[in-house]
């Protein structure tokens, strides 16, 4: 009973990898790819092969990965709450998040085990979406969410600038525009395998609900009706978010928006499925992700902008678009 | 396959909302669930669907306690609609009424043969497979309730229960509605279903059963069940009767 | 009666300082500034220094600020210190400026140095704010002659030198290390590539570009930072494994004045090391 239609939540991938490569190819100028290329291959250590292997393509790789992360963290948690606004930046998921991974690395412990990023990320995370799960509650309406949402993203945001401020060494504090507001530049691929596991592992988990989410669409009683259990569901999602946002956010920092532009823009093309929603904006938050983070190194401002910054300027004025046609076209999905 | 509770007993926000019910649900007939509103006909429809647990008591589904059941398995056998149901996502029609094939292993991209079927064939019965295309926001709410009669029908349970499914309803779909369900207690389901209009009730159920403040007031045969001083006891108003068709249907005449 | 009045307003007035005269009590509010004030000041002249004056990371002279006050630029603050003096760079927030004048202090604004010669320029006015001026002159002097000294044992040939700072920044034209890499004989690839005084440089061109020699320019704290773990990043510690690098503490060349001259003593020895390598 499969057809090519059912077959579209694979385009935004095709399209994400396409992007990657453009990606890989965007940079100050100069690099001869061909020769980068071939040096890598014949395994000759030279620059230009340096800047391929460790510079460029950690870059489009993490902008594949935190943006699928994020696109499929935001599917989900917009399919669990029947939520549209639910997304992990907006409600505080990716700075708690943030705050975990900022508390690991200024206090020296991730030069101890550089595992413990990724981790206390995921920590921050699961901490994160209990707390918003617990505090508005599964049934919650759209505007309860989003106020604790703001609530728990503020808090978040403030804890990471005190922990900041509390390290001794003088960058310390400038660096909350990093954790807050994130960036892909200067990565490497050691922060690529610190964040792969995580995401790869959230988004099993994320995809095994895939079915669960489908059965949400009638409401929790028909869930249960229909043998899923609303409770289990809503762990399962809380932590597969968790660790793929954790992952994500432990490496590039808080990204916005992502989440809650991807699953709106490949939605219609899935038949509003909530499962099928999830795969396809993965894809599409790649897409978004490795869109914003080629544009702000094409753009002529003086300094690289961050990313978050990029994805904030476009994802904000579309919050205000979906809160405004929600109200002019009463629907609570938009 | 038929369904017996006993003892049901149930409090919720520490008030007492079921008081030690005993009901059976016998296959091949459709049984009413009637009585005022906050009677426990809702309370009582949850507990027998096996969504929510009764502080005491128990449901036995052809002898077989439910609550020792899976979740799925106990899904496969006993399917509810309940009166709140509402499509959160614009899904088209034929994707809500699948939903009811996901206690099976479906999915909407992971459909059986058997599972096309019994979507066709629940659309076909509720008069529905015209919206099979379009989304359910575009429907109207009496489309949109038929769709979900759909959806329970689809899962091709044992005992269908159903919380008021004519309360957004024309008369006309109201009909066919009840006929939906006749229809399915004539395949040999056990079909329970909360009613309000007790006209509807006296015309369409084979059995009734009466509820007041959480507990039994009667059960059996409509013509037993809907007499005057019982339902003045459930109702707190008088009734008189109309003869129609070969039914006494009751109206509300007034305050005694 | 007039010498009461007289006692009353300069109990009343602050004192006002003929320039002839050393000003008995000096506030400085610039890190470059206080460095040099605190070289040239006499035994208890000097009451007050910036607070970053007291950062090992930044201040040469750290350990001798540590026995002043630290002050912020904060107005009331400075004020509480009754000075007489007040040494600010151009930079200074005007208003700040201003409210000291209004209280009728003193303030001596001393023109920004972003070169060795310049540094020299400073000293003498500094020297001159403070009332010691052949102090100062004699402290040109020997900078003057230390600065010939060292330049003369420098080696042959031009080779390319790249700044790395925390956050992937880099320092080019117009500042004091840009002025000391070209006296110890160096070219410097941000300078030749038009970056502006402080900005990033992007860490793909510093690595494609291979400097002879890449400047760390100093750990500033034991406590990690993502400033500092960037130079630990893979590409870098690639392209650098066999080439030299040198750290440069911060405080050696961040101001003009006379710690410039270890900082050029150990450029010279790179440029030096570099020739006899080649």
């Amino acid at each position: 009973m499969r057809s090519t239609a059912e077959r579209v939540w694979l385009l935004p991938g095709v399209l994400a990898l396409l992007l990657a490569c453009v990606s890989v190819i965007v940079g100050p100028g100069g690099l001869s790819l061909a020769e980068a290329t071939a040096d890598l291959l014949a395994g000759r250590d030279t620059v230009p092969a340096l800047v391929l292997l460790e510079i460029r393509l950690p870059r489009a790789l993490l902008g594949l990965l935190v943006g699928a992360a994020l696109g499929m963290a935001g599917a989900a948690m917009q399919g669990l709450l029947r939520n549209p606004l639910a997304e992990p930046g907006v409600l505080g998921v990716s700075a708690c998040a943030a705050l975990g991974a900022v508390i690991a690395f200024y206090s020296g412990l991730v030069r101890l085990v550089p595992a413990a990023l990724p981790v206390a990320a995921i920590t921050g995370g699961v901490l994160g979406t209990a707390a918003l799960f617990v505090w508005a509650g599964r049934g919650a309406t759209v505007a309860t969410l989003l106020l604790v949402g703001v609530a728990i993203n503020a808090l978040a945001g403030a804890a990471t600038a005190f922990s900041l401020a509390l390290s001794p060494n003088p960058y310390a504090f400038y660096e909350v525009m990093f954790w807050l507001m994130g960036s892909l530049a200067d990565r490497s691929l050691d922060h690529v395998l610190l964040a792969l596991p995580c995401v790869i592992a959230g988004a099993i988990l994320l995809f095994r609900m895939r079915g669960r989410l489908d059965a949400l669409s009638l409401g929790e009683e028909t869930a249960l009706a229909l043998g899923v259990a609303p409770a289990s569901v809503a762990r399962w999602v809380g932590l597969g978010t968790a660790m793929a946002v954790g992952g994500a956010v432990a490496v590039s920092g808080v990204i916005g928006f992502v989440g809650l532009i991807a699953p709106h823009a490949v939605r219609p093309f899935v038949g509003y499925r909530p499962g099928a929603t999830l795969i396809a904006s993965a894809g599409a938050g790649a897409v978004l992700t490795l869109i914003a983070d080629i544009a702000v190194r094409l753009l002529p401002t003086e300094r690289e902008l961050q990313l978050g910054v990029m994805t904030a300027m476009v994802g904000a004025p579309f919050l205000g678009w979906l809160a405004l046609h929600r109200r002019q076209r009463s629907a609570p999905w938009l | 396959m038929a369904m017996t509770a006993s003892g049901l007993r149930r409090v919720l926000d520490r008030r007492p909302v079921l008081h030690g019910v005993s009901i059976e649900l016998p296959a091949h007939a459709v049984t009413g669930l009637v009585g005022p509103n906050g009677a426990g006909k809702s309370t009582l429809l949850r507990l027998l669907a096996g969504i929510d647990s009764p502080d005491d008591g128990g449901v036995l589904l052809s002898g077989k306690p439910l609550r020792t059941m899976s979740p799925m398995v106990r899904a496969r056998h006993v399917a509810y609609l309940p009166q709140a149901a509402r499509a959160q996502w614009p899904l088209s029609g034929r994707d809500v009424v699948s939903l009811g094939r996901m206690p099976h292993g479906a999915g909407f991209d992971r459909l059986t043969v058997a599972d096309v079927e019994a979507i066709d064939d629940a659309m076909q019965r509720t008069g529905t497979a015209a919206f099979a295309a379009r989304r359910v926001d575009h429907l109207s709410a009496g489309e949109r309730a038929r769709l979900l009669l759909a959806r329970a029908l689809a899962t091709r349970a044992d005992v269908l229960l159903v919380d008021e499914p004519t309360a957004a309803l024309d008369p006309g779909y109201q009909i066919e509605a009840m006929a939906a369900l006749r229809a399915e207690a004539a395949r040999g389901v056990a079909v329970g279903v909360a009613l309000h209009d007790l006209a509807l009730a006296a015309r369409w159920c084979d059995r009734l059963v009466l509820l007041a403040a959480g507990r039994l007031l009667a059960e059996g045969p409509p013509a037993d069940v809907l007499q005057p001083d019982l339902l003045q006891q459930a109702y707190g108003v008088a009734f008189g009767f109309v003869e129609f068709g070969g039914h006494r249907l009751p109206l509300a005449t007034g305050r005694p | 009666m007039l010498l009461l009045l007289a006692i009353v307003i300069a109990a009343v007035w602050p004192v006002s300082v003929r320039a002839s005269e050393p000003p008995a009590r000096v506030v400085s509010l610039n890190l470059c500034l206080d460095q040099l004030a605190l070289a040239l000041a006499a035994p208890g002249q000097l009451v007050g220094v910036a607070d970053v004056t007291q950062d090992a990371h930044l201040s040469a002279r750290w350990q001798q600020a540590r026995t002043l006050p630290a002050v912020e630029m904060r107005v009331e603050e400075i004020l509480a210190l009754r000075p007489d003096l007040v040494l600010i760079d151009a930079n200074a927030p005007a208003h700040v400026v201003a409210l000291l004048r209004r209280a009728g202090v003193r303030v001596a604004s001393v023109p920004d140095a972003a070169t060795f010669e310049q540094g020299l320029a400073r000293v003498r006015a500094v020297a001159a704010a403070l009332g010691h001026a052949e102090a100062g002159e004699t402290l040109a002097n020997d900078m003057q002659r230390r600065h010939d000294e060292i330049v003369s044992t420098r080696g042959s040939g031009q080779p390319l030198a790249a700044v790395w700072q925390a956050n992937g920044f880099t320092v080019g034209a117009g500042t004091v290390p840009d002025d000391l890499l070209r006296r110890a004989g160096f070219r410097n690839l941000a300078a030749e590539r038009g970056t502006g005084p402080f900005e990033p440089l992007p860490l793909e061109i510093l690595v494609r570009a291979a400097p002879d020699v890449l400047i760390l320019d100093g750990a500033t704290s034991d406590r990690p930072s993502l400033a500092e773990a960037l130079m630990t990043h893979r590409a870098v510690r690639h392209a650098f494994e066999g080439s030299r690098t040198l750290v440069m503490p911060h405080s050696l060349w961040l101001c003009a004045g006379p710690q410039n001259l270890e900082a050029l003593e150990r450029l010279t020895a790179a440029h030096r090391a570099l020739g006899r390598g080649s």
